[in-house]
Order: C-alpha cells, then structure tokens, then sequence
C-alpha cells in the first residue's frame, strides 16, 4: 500500500538499519522505473546514487513522502543521463534516446506510472481476466519471452493474429486500469511539490 | 489491426529500427492523445517486468555496492521478538537475505551464495508480504510460518507452510513451485490460491484463485480449477472438492475476513490471531453455534464482539488480551 505524507526524518540520522529497509522497500521499484527510460546498466547506477545522495546529502529532506522524493529524484537523474548521452552521440542518429526523453518528459508533467503507484498487482489481475486466448498470447508473449512467430508456430495461427491478440490484451488492461488512474492522480498531485526541493 | 499497433508492439520489444523509432516519433507529435495511448501502454508493458524477470535487478548485490561505498555496514540488530515493529523490520531484512537474482553466479560479487533455509515468522495480530526473487508473491496471515531456501533450485521451487498464506505464483515452466504443509503437496506452474492449513487444525483448506494446481494427498492425485476449494481431512484422510467463492477465502489479505455460516468455534480461532487475543468462552454453550459476517483489521475487537452480540446475546469482559465472553441470558 502507499503511505502518503510519510515523512521520516531518519536521513538526517544516518541511521543504518533504516536505511537500508529504505533501501530494500524502494530499490527494486525504483530500478524497473528507471529501465523505462534508460538501459539496464545505467538504471542500476543511477540507482545507487540517488541512495547514495540520500544518505551523504544532509541538505535533502523529505517533506512529503520518501516515495515521491526517491521516485523524483531518480526522475532527474534519468533526464541528466539523457541530456548527457545525446551530447555524446550528437553526431549520431539516436532516434531511441529521442523517444526514451520524450517519454520521460511525459512523467515529469505529473503523470505517474503505474511502478511508483505499486499498481503491478492491478495489472496482474487485469491479466488474468483477459479471455483465456488473448491471455495465452499475451502471458507467452510477456512472461515467455517468445517472439511472436514463435508463438503463432506454436498454436497454429497467424502472426498477425498474434499481434492482434497482443493489441487486444494491452487495450483491455488500460481500459481496466482507467478506474483507477484519475483518483490516484489526484491524490499524487499533492506530492509533487517535493519536485522543488532538489 | 493496424500498422500503428504492430509498430508500437515492435517499439515495447525494443526491435525498431532507426526509421521506425522516426516514424514512432512523427505519430506522437500529431496528438496528445497518441502519446498518452504509447505511454500507457508502454507502463503496461514495463510493469510487468516484475513479473517477467526480463530485467534482473539483484538487490543483494546492489545493497553490497552501496555498503562498500558509504563505507560502513549497516548493522543487523539481533532480534527481539516481543516488538511488534521490530518484528516486521526483521522479517523485511530476513527476507531480503534469501532475495536473489538470476544473474548471481554472473555479479561482481566474488563469494557464490551459500543455501540455507530461510525462516520466516508472522506472530498474532499481524499480517505480513514476502516477495520472492521470482517474482512470486506471498500474503502471509497471523501466525503463519514459512520455510524456504534462500536460494531455489534450477529445477524445483520448495516452501513449506503452516499457518495461512495467499500465494500469487511467478509463471516458470522449468521449475515448478511446490507448497508443503503437513504432508500435502499443492504443486503449481503460475498460479493464485489461498491455503489454510494451522497444524493444530487438522484440516488442510485450498481455494484456487486462478490457474491450475495439483494436490497430492498419499497416493492420491487431485487437480483443482478456478472457483474450487479442496478441504483435507488428517483424521480420516478424505478430500473433498467444493465451488466457492474463492474472495471469501482471499480477502483476509485485503484486511476482511469473510466468514458465512461459520462455526464459532473456528470464528473464534480467526479472531485470536487477527487481534492476538485470547478467548475465553464457554465451549459446550458456544459449540454448534454458527457466525455469518464481515470482520474488519481496521477495526478493533470489539467491532466483532458487538457483531456477535447482534446474532448471539453475550455478555464480554476485555482484561489486557484476555477477553472472557458470556452467554447473555
């Protein structure tokens, strides 16, 4: 569950058993978050400095909730990431670079993805009540790791009908998930101003 | 199906091409609603990577990269157990011990994981979560023991039980995940089921959610589909399979529990360990009598007793976490 208005002023106290159950609660979530944005190595990195800023930055306070300071901040760490990357490359095509911060863009104007909102349970039961043949599909698609032709080989249809079925599943979840996402909105916008804080 | 569709499909397995991303691009900038409907499909996508384990995040090795470079390690007090929060502190960092990834044998980290078993223990009063690195989740409820390897086998995955637990099991075709309780053996692929299964019961109760399970009782082989419920009997070895309404048996993990002409008796047990409590009730009066109603975590005891009180004429007495209940006659 989300604890809105957490406030725990333990940074301050450097205490290690808190900080690392801060660390146990939130890394793993806060990993997949930055894998949307960045590739797997770097979203390990940015991981571990923002825990690291956390703790040697006595001039970081949490004001709302550790959650939406730690999600922010990995936020901005993934927008410098790209930033620094596209200099790197600017004498390269990366249209993928382009994409990943133009996405990034998109969470930073207050829209929050469903990681931060611990919503995967919500997700997972949408999964399960797709009809049974869009959920084969979709389950071997996601969690098979097969690549559609694999799968169209395998259950003796088309891959188009795969694709199809795949559009269907991702649809329905969203419609699913709709519900919740206004109310969980409003009640995330009141957390945004830990934005001004670093 | 449109191009647009079988394009974003493409672009979420990350297998577009330079001209794709481009062309992905320009579609985004015609409308808002283009972007909202790739992103959120997008978030979809990536939020089930939990599950999926197609991005491998060991969280043991990247707690020891951090340990290293703030220099100091972060000490693991011993266990006190008559502290409630304590108790939950212990059992997230316990847990994180035998949390591992499938890259472990590939991380930096030079010394391999040794097997040992890991014990994790939920007292009265309390309900707990235990996240596996397979991505398998587990409810735990009130005084409910579980005994895992800190490390699963490339072949199997074994837990045993006693107590009550809601598992909501990671899909790995290649190793099946096996309950234990008491002699009885749930084995699943990927599945959600609730079992009930207090060793001083004597009974062994699973309710299947979703997907497939197979129980072996003895010699006996029983499948078991969405919406059925098998109950075991110790005393006389029978299993028998029901239809139920599989949430009545799951919602403890939401903070209710359910109960629908239940025997008071059985009530009674419930709510000793949900409010860590003790009863004292007159057996021979209450034995026989039936509980249909909705008891609430956020609520206190006395919420119930009133509940009762609605059905049954008692009379209660709450002395510390002894609570003697009377016929009301």
């Amino acid at each position: 569950m989300q604890s809105f208005g957490n406030s725990l002023p333990f940074v301050k106290h450097r205490d290690p058993e808190q900080f690392e159950m801060l660390f146990r609660k939130y890394s793993k979530s806060l990993f997949y978050y930055a894998a949307k944005f960045v590739d797997d190595e770097a979203a390990r990195d940015l991981v571990q400095d923002v825990f690291f800023k956390l703790w040697s930055d006595q001039s970081l306070t949490i004001r709302h909730s550790e959650q939406s300071l730690l999600f922010t901040m990995v936020r901005n760490s993934c927008l410098q990431y790209l930033e620094k990357q596209k200099v790197r490359n600017r004498h390269l095509e990366n249209s993928r670079l382009k994409l990943r911060e133009d996405e990034l863009v998109y969470y930073i104007d207050e829209k929050t993805s469903l990681i931060e909102l611990e919503l995967e349970n919500r997700v997972n039961d949408a999964i399960n009540q797709l009809p049974d043949r869009c959920r084969q599909i979709f389950v071997m698609s996601r969690f098979e790791n097969k690549r559609n032709r694999e799968i169209a080989e395998d259950l003796e249809i088309s891959v188009k009908a795969v694709e199809k079925q795949i559009s269907k599943a991702l649809a329905t979840i969203r419609t699913e998930l709709k519900d919740y996402l206004p109310l969980l909105l409003l009640l995330y916008s009141q957390l945004f101003h830990d934005r001004g804080t670093l | 199906m449109t191009d647009i569709d079988a394009l974003i499909q493409k672009y979420l397995r990350e297998e577009t091409s330079e001209e794709e991303n481009n062309l992905l691009f320009q579609w985004l900038n015609e409308s808002t609603e283009n972007r909202k409907r790739l992103y959120a499909v997008k978030d979809i996508w990536d939020s089930t990577g939990f599950r999926a384990n197609s991005k491998n995040y060991n969280i043991e090795n990247e707690a020891e990269v951090l340990r290293q470079r703030i220099g100091k390690q972060p000490q693991i007090r011993q266990i006190r157990w008559q502290n409630a929060f304590q108790i939950a502190a212990i059992l997230l960092i316990s847990f994180g011990l035998g949390w591992f990834g499938r890259n472990v044998f590939t991380s930096t980290r030079k010394t391999a994981p040794v097997v040992s078993m890991q014990e994790v223990f939920v007292p009265k009063g309390q309900v707990n979560q235990v996240f596996l690195a397979d991505g398998t989740r587990i409810w735990v409820n009130s005084e409910t023991r579980l005994t895992f390897p800190s490390v699963f086998a490339d072949n199997k995955r074994e837990i045993k039980l006693d107590g009550e637990a809601f598992f909501e099991v990671a899909h790995d075709k290649n190793r099946p995940f096996r309950v234990e309780v008491n002699g009885e053996q749930i084995e699943v692929l990927g599945t959600s089921f609730n079992v009930r299964a207090y060793s001083n019961s004597g009974k062994i109760e699973t309710t299947l959610e979703t997907g497939q399970i197979r129980l072996l009782t003895g010699n006996r082989e029983t499948l078991l589909h969405p919406g059925e419920q098998s109950l075991f009997n110790k005393s006389n070895n029978k299993l028998t399979v029901s239809k139920v309404n599989p949430t009545t048996f799951t919602c403890w993990k939401e903070g209710r529990y359910e109960f629908q002409d239940e025997n008071l008796d059985e009530v009674f047990k419930v709510v000793e360990r949900w409010y860590d409590v003790q009863i004292l009730a007159d057996k021979t009066y209450f034995s026989g009598m039936h509980f249909s109603g909705v008891i609430k975590r956020n609520k206190d005891v006395k919420h119930f007793l009133d509940l009762l009180n609605l059905t049954t004429p008692i009379r209660y007495e709450i002395k510390a976490d002894k609570i003697t209940i009377k016929p009301d006659k």
